[in-house]
């Protein structure tokens, strides 16, 4: 499957997997002001995804598992790549564990978790197994309706008049300081961070310049977008109770109301998270099987639907309650998984891959 | 002095024996000036008119002056004189004379010769061009294609009147031999794209072939997919605007259905007619067919989610009411919808295999179990019966038969899902469905390559 | 390969559950690993049935590679790719 993926593949991919989970939640409330945490987050996530493009030059389109051996020395690249395959399962099962708990709170509530993890998971490896030009078409498709949707989203709050800008005062009550400091506290990592994954794909995406470009145009379009939506979830639901709501959209949906006909627009909010929760976990779960292939020498074809699965029992593992998974996604996984995984490794790996160079230049 | 494999009476006895006492063996003694022969073919192959007229008269009226019965060209003069205008061969190996006279060719033996003139004699009767059967459309030509695969390579020709349309002749079919053209445009179609066409083929093991659709099961490239891989149709103008677009066409011999491969996702949702008329008026009917079909696809499964899980996603009104409707049902939403919808594809299915004449009794039998009598038995409810009529209108919009057909089985699973897990899983379904449709490739080229490739051309 | 590949992810994505565990209830890090395995019943139960089935799939995945897996997976699945659905 040596074949590249096309830029408006690339572009569709990292905006739905950008988008995916964050459009629903928002962004965590650490600020009032929650839609100006993107915005500020804009120049401390272009540094880090220069990391990333600056590796990807520099290893001449290799894998990041070859990246890792190649910087690190054979054991310890391939204990590094051990990692990451286990840190992206892990995240995948975080963003399961997410869209399990919006459909049991808002579609299915009595349904055994068991049950829908695991139509899911089979859903999924399916999507995995396609390869990753299939995962570029598909992309493709789910953003345009990720999109579509969110835009008749909009449209029917305003049409409904639950939009009411003031809701958004008082602007920046606790000063740009902590906005700054939010965004470098949680936003880079989640989701802006998470970029790291297209570095496993390696020669199918076609180039650093490639890269680059369209790499840069999704992360800010996605910037766009989810201030937006932040935006809209302020306006629509107020400061306080976005506070204290879980699934902003979702609650915002609720509020939708067109001369009584029109009402109670889960179903939407429900389209939006599935679809793009199962690009998100195709992605993760094909960079997985591609670092197991790597480690372990059979097709990543035969790894994706047991690690399909093993991603469904991590999410019924991972927490258990959802007042447990939020907290320990704000601090506990920021500090001991994203910062070494998507800040100290690849810059490290990044100096080291330089200095060989230049040592064999030399 | 003759050979002896070419003596009379041992190719008499041969024919015989290789035809048992086959009714249509025709071998009729002929006299040339003094010299005797035999002319041999199968009386069902030819008609009389045409062998009179082009064969016997030639023979019996001509003067024989000229030729030399005992040189060893004789037959050739006699093909260039007498039968110059028809499709004329020499047989050198009369083990291969009765394979011949299967493809229509009428043989001609003459004393004294060590060969054998074949001559092309097959007058076959066909049916004439008529509408089409199966894709009507308004404003556009109604020709369809027939069943001889000549009246349709003619079709064609005359639409395309370009000298790159080539016409491949492939035989297919152990014990059949059903002729198989491979028709494409030079330098349009890619080498890539026929060869792998060309093997298939050849290494295709069927032992009849009576139908376009026993090559379809053939060149799909894997029996899971849930989509037809190859397009199928049968008016010239749908096949010629493919043929341009660097497609191939495949003609079957004894099918009016002319298959197009490779076949996209759009296709099926193309009707010819789009292009004759304002454009403005083809998008909204081609958007207007994407959502029947997701209509027809999803609605039971969708009623039967909301109506079990999410009563809350109704409208209030509507919900009161369509609770209402189903107070005194004995069955659950799951066994209304299934009964109703195997009730109309036992409909459907009658409708299309029964006799004309007593297509009256249908309507009847189907407007009673379909319509106000089973509501007011207390069976279904009024919505159970709009729903499943909803559906069945909105699965006849494809202009193309056989895909609404395919998809017909998935509209079950999805009930059955949504019955189980309610909304989740029929979006889940959709997503199987959508997934499913990314991985499809014909020949190397994606199923749905105009939608997720904007390369901004447009084809017809 | 395959087997040996998922038993090590599994161990040590569960390892990192377990860690996460200890951080953020503050508890040592054996009582994370009982309650890891003892904990609520019905939802132990359909986890490990998923983890369980993710190995046995990976030693399928295995066995298919050698001789012996492959008569078997031909024994089940395989002959029907000669005799066509469509035979005339």
């Amino acid at each position: 499957m040596e074949s590249k993926l096309t830029g408006l593949q690339l572009y569709a991919m990292m905006l739905v997997f950008l988008l995916g989970t964050s459009i629903i939640y928002g962004t965590p409330r650490l600020v009032p002001d929650s839609w100006l945490i993107d915005i500020a987050a804009i120049v401390p996530y272009l540094l880090l995804t220069g990391i990333y493009l600056a590796l990807f030059w520099t290893g001449c389109d290799r894998n990041l598992y070859e990246l890792l051996v190649a910087a690190w020395g054979k054991h310890f690249g391939k204990l590094f790549a051990l990692g990451y395959s286990v840190y992206f399962l892990y995240i995948a099962s975080r963003n399961l564990r997410d869209m399990v708990e919006l459909i049991l709170t808002a579609l299915l509530r009595n349904t055994p978790s068991f049950v829908i993890v695991l139509a899911f998971v089979g859903i999924v490896a399916y999507a995995a197994c396609g390869g990753i030009i299939a995962l570029g078409r598909l992309s493709i498709l789910i953003a345009g309706m990720v999109l579509f949707f969110f835009v008749v989203l909009t449209c029917l709050l305003y049409f409904s008049d639950s939009i009411d800008l003031e809701r958004v005062l008082p602007f920046l009550s606790e000063g740009l300081g902590a906005v700054a400091g939010a965004s470098l506290r949680s936003s880079i990592w989640f989701p802006y961070g998470e970029v790291l994954v297209f570095l496993a794909f390696g020669s199918s995406l076609g180039g650093a310049k490639t890269l680059r470009k369209i790499g840069l145009f999704s992360l800010l379009s996605a910037t766009a977008i989810l201030s937006f939506s932040n935006l809209l979830q302020t306006s629509v639901l107020g400061i306080e109770n976005m506070k204290y709501s879980v699934f902003a959209l979702l609650d915002a949906a609720r509020l939708i109301n067109i001369e009584n006909f029109i009402t109670r627009m889960d179903a939407l909010v429900a389209f939006i998270i599935i679809f793009g929760v199962i690009v998100k976990s195709a992605i993760f779960l094909y960079a997985s099987a591609k670092g197991a292939e790597f480690l372990f020498g059979s097709d990543w074809r035969g790894f994706a639907p047991s690690l399909a699965l093993l991603i469904g029992a991590l999410s019924i593992k991972v927490s258990r309650n959802n007042a447990e998974h939020v907290s320990e996604g704000l601090v506990y996984a920021i500090y001991w998984l994203h910062i070494p995984f998507q800040l100290a490794i690849p810059l490290a790996t990044l100096l080291l891959l330089r200095l060989r160079l230049n040592h064999k230049e030399a | 002095m003759a050979t002896y494999r070419f003596r009379q009476d041992r190719i008499e006895n041969e024919l015989r024996a290789h035809f048992g006492s086959s009714a249509d063996l025709s071998l009729i003694p002929i006299r040339l000036a003094d010299r005797d022969g035999l002319l041999c073919f199968l009386s069902t192959m030819t008609n009389s008119t045409f062998l009179m007229n082009n064969v016997v008269q030639p023979l019996l009226q001509a003067s024989y002056r000229e030729i030399l019965f005992d040189s060893a060209e004789a037959l050739d003069s006699l093909r260039l004189r007498l039968f110059g205008g028809l499709n004329t061969r020499l047989l050198e190996d009369p083990g291969h004379l009765p394979e011949w006279m299967t493809q229509g060719y009428a043989g001609l033996l003459l004393d004294g010769q060590d060969r054998m003139l074949l001559i092309h004699v097959q007058e076959l009767e066909k049916r004439s061009i008529a509408e089409p059967t199966a894709q009507n459309v308004i404003r556009g030509p109604k020709e369809a294609f027939t069943e001889s695969a000549d009246t349709n390579m003619s079709m064609i020709r005359r639409r395309i009147l370009n000298e790159n349309l080539r016409f491949e002749k492939h035989v297919i079919g152990s014990k059949s031999n059903t002729s198989v053209y491979l028709a494409y445009l030079e330098g349009e179609a890619d080498e890539r794209l026929l060869n792998p066409i060309r093997e298939k083929l050849r290494s295709a093991r069927l032992t009849g072939l009576f139908d376009s659709g026993g090559l379809e099961n053939e060149l799909q490239s894997n029996r899971f997919y849930l989509f037809p891989t190859t397009y199928n149709s049968e008016r010239p103008d749908s096949i010629c605007s493919c043929l341009l677009d660097k497609r191939v066409a495949l003609i079957v011999n004894g099918s009016p259905f002319v298959l197009i491969i490779p076949a996209q996702f759009t296709d099926f949702f193309k009707s010819p007619e789009d292009q004759y008329q304002w454009f403005v008026f083809g998008t909204f009917i081609r958007l207007l067919r994407y959502v029947a079909f997701l209509f027809s696809l999803t609605l039971p499964a969708f009623y039967v989610a909301v109506t079990c899980y999410h009563q809350e996603l109704v409208p209030t009104l509507l919900l009161t009411s369509i609770m209402a409707q189903r107070q005194g049902i004995p069955f659950p939403a799951v066994v209304e919808m299934f009964l109703m919808e195997i009730t109309f594809e036992l409909l459907r299915e009658a409708g299309t295999r029964m006799p004309r004449l007593v297509g009256q009794s249908i309507s009847i039998a189907g407007a009673l179990v379909l319509g106000e009598a089973a509501v007011q038995a207390g069976i279904v409810s009024n919505i159970t019966v709009i729903i499943v009529a909803l559906t069945a209108i909105s699965g006849y919009v494809s202009p193309v038969y056989t895909f609404g057909a395919n998809i017909r089985l998935f509209r079950f699973a999805l009930i059955v899902l949504s019955s189980v897990i309610g909304l989740y899983g029929v979006i889940l379904g959709c997503a199987y469905l959508l997934i499913h449709l990314t991985r499809i490739e014909t020949f190397g080229v994606p199923y749905l390559s105009p939608l997720s490739r904007f390369s901004g051309k447009r084809s017809a | 390969m395959a087997a040996i590949g998922t038993l090590v992810l599994a161990s040590l994505s569960f390892a990192l559950l377990v860690l996460f565990d200890t951080l953020v209830y503050r508890q040592s890090f054996f009582v994370s690993v009982k309650r890891m395995f003892l904990d609520d019943a019905y939802f132990n139960r359909s986890a490990w049935t998923l983890l369980v089935s993710a190995l046995l799939l990976s030693c399928w995945y295995d066995l298919r590679e050698r001789p012996f897996g492959q008569r078997l997976s031909a024994r089940l699945f395989g002959r029907r790719k000669d005799t066509r659905w469509n035979r005339n």
